[in-house]
C-alpha cells in the first residue's frame, strides 16, 4: 500500500471525529435556543 | 432593537458556524492531502503535519487567557451594577483556555514522541505549558470552591485572572525566547521558512480554530445565562411561597 493511501486512511479518522463533534455542537446550539425561548416565554408570563 | 441585542442576534446566525465546520474539514483534509512531508522531520516529514493543530491551540490558549483577563477587568469596573455577564464571559474564556492548553500539550507530546524520541523532554516551552495548565486548573478550582456565592466567586476569580496574567504571558511569550529550546521559533515569524502548501493550510487553521473558540465560548455563556435565569426563577418561587 502506498504512503499516500495510508495517509488518506489516517486522514479519515480526524475527519470523522470532527464531523461528529460539529453535529454534536449544532445539536447543543439548537437545544440551547429552545431553552432560551422557553425562558423568554416564562419571563413574559 | 438595542445595539447589543442586534449584535447578539447577528452572532446567533448559523452561517459562521457552518463556515467553521467547513474550514476545519478543509484543514484536516489539507494537513494530509495538500501539505507535503516537511524536509528534516521524522517519518518522511509526517510529524510536521501536527503544526496545523498544535500551533493554533497554543496561540488560542494564550489568547483565551488574555480575553478572560479583559472580561475580568470589565467585570470589576462594572461590579457596582451587579452584572454577572462579564464574569460568565471571563469564566468561559478561561475554561476554553484550559481545554486548548490540554489539546496543545497532547498534540505537542505526540510530535515530540515521533520527532525527538521522547514524549516529554522538559523543554522550556513544555515546562511553560505545564505551569499554564496549573494556572488554569487553580482558577477552575477557585471558582468551584466559591460556588455558593456568585458575587464573591466572580470578584475573586477576576482578581486571580488579573494577578496571574503577568506570569502566564511571561511563560508563554518570554521564557521560550530567552532560553534555548528545541521548538522551532521561526515557523511563523519568518514566512520564508514555510512552504506555500503549509501556508495554504496553516493560515485557514487559525481562522477555523478561532471560529470554533468563539462558538464554544458563545455556547458556554448562553448555558450559564440559562442556568442563572432558572436559579433566579426558582428562588423567586420559594420567596413567593413563604
Amino acid at each position: 500500500m502506498s504512503h499516500r493511501i495510508i495517509l488518506m486512511f489516517v486522514m479519515a479518522v480526524p475527519l470523522l471525529v470532527w464531523f461528529g463533534v460539529f453535529f454534536y455542537l449544532l445539536m447543543i446550539d439548537r437545544s440551547l435556543r429552545q431553552a432560551e425561548q422557553e425562558e423568554e416565554g416564562n419571563d413574559s408570563l | 432593537m438595542p445595539a447589543q441585542t442586534k449584535s447578539a442576534a447577528k452572532l446567533q446566525g448559523a452561517w459562521w458556524k457552518y463556515t467553521a465546520g467547513l474550514l476545519m474539514a478543509y484543514v484536516i483534509y489539507g494537513a494530509f492531502a495538500i501539505a507535503h512531508g516537511a524536509i528534516g522531520f521524522a517519518e518522511k516529514g509526517v510529524a510536521a503535519r501536527v503544526i496545523f493543530f498544535h500551533v493554533p491551540c497554543a496561540v488560542l490558549s494564550s489568547v483565551a487567557y488574555f480575553a478572560g483577563m479583559c472580561y475580568a477587568v470589565r467585570y470589576l469596573y462594572s461590579s457596582h451594577r451587579k452584572s454577572l455577564k462579564d464574569d460568565w464571559y471571563s469564566a468561559a474564556a478561561m475554561e476554553l483556555g484550559f481545554l486548548f492548553c490540554i489539546l496543545c500539550t497532547l498534540t505537542g507530546s505526540i510530535f515530540a514522541g515521533i520527532q525527538w524520541g521522547s514524549f516529554w523532554n522538559w523543554d522550556p516551552r513544555e515546562t511553560s505549558i505545564v505551569i499554564m495548565l496549573l494556572l488554569y486548573a487553580s482558577y477552575l478550582l477557585l471558582r468551584t470552591g466559591l460556588s455558593r456565592s456568585p458575587e464573591k466567586k466572580a470578584r475573586l476569580s477576576a482578581v486571580y485572572t488579573i494577578v496571574a496574567l503577568v506570569p502566564a504571558q511571561f511563560l508563554i511569550w518570554v521564557v521560550p525566547r530567552i532560553l534555548a529550546t528545541m521548538h522551532p521559533t521561526t515557523t511563523l515569524t519568518d514566512p520564508r521558512m514555510t512552504s506555500i502548501t503549509y501556508k495554504m493550510v496553516l493560515y485557514p487553521s487559525f481562522a477555523a480554530f478561532t471560529l470554533l473558540f468563539i462558538w464554544l465560548m458563545q455556547l458556554r455563556v448562553r448555558s450559564l445565562r440559562i442556568l442563572a435565569l432558572r436559579k433566579e426563577r426558582a428562588l423567586r418561587r420559594i420567596s413567593e411561597k413563604y
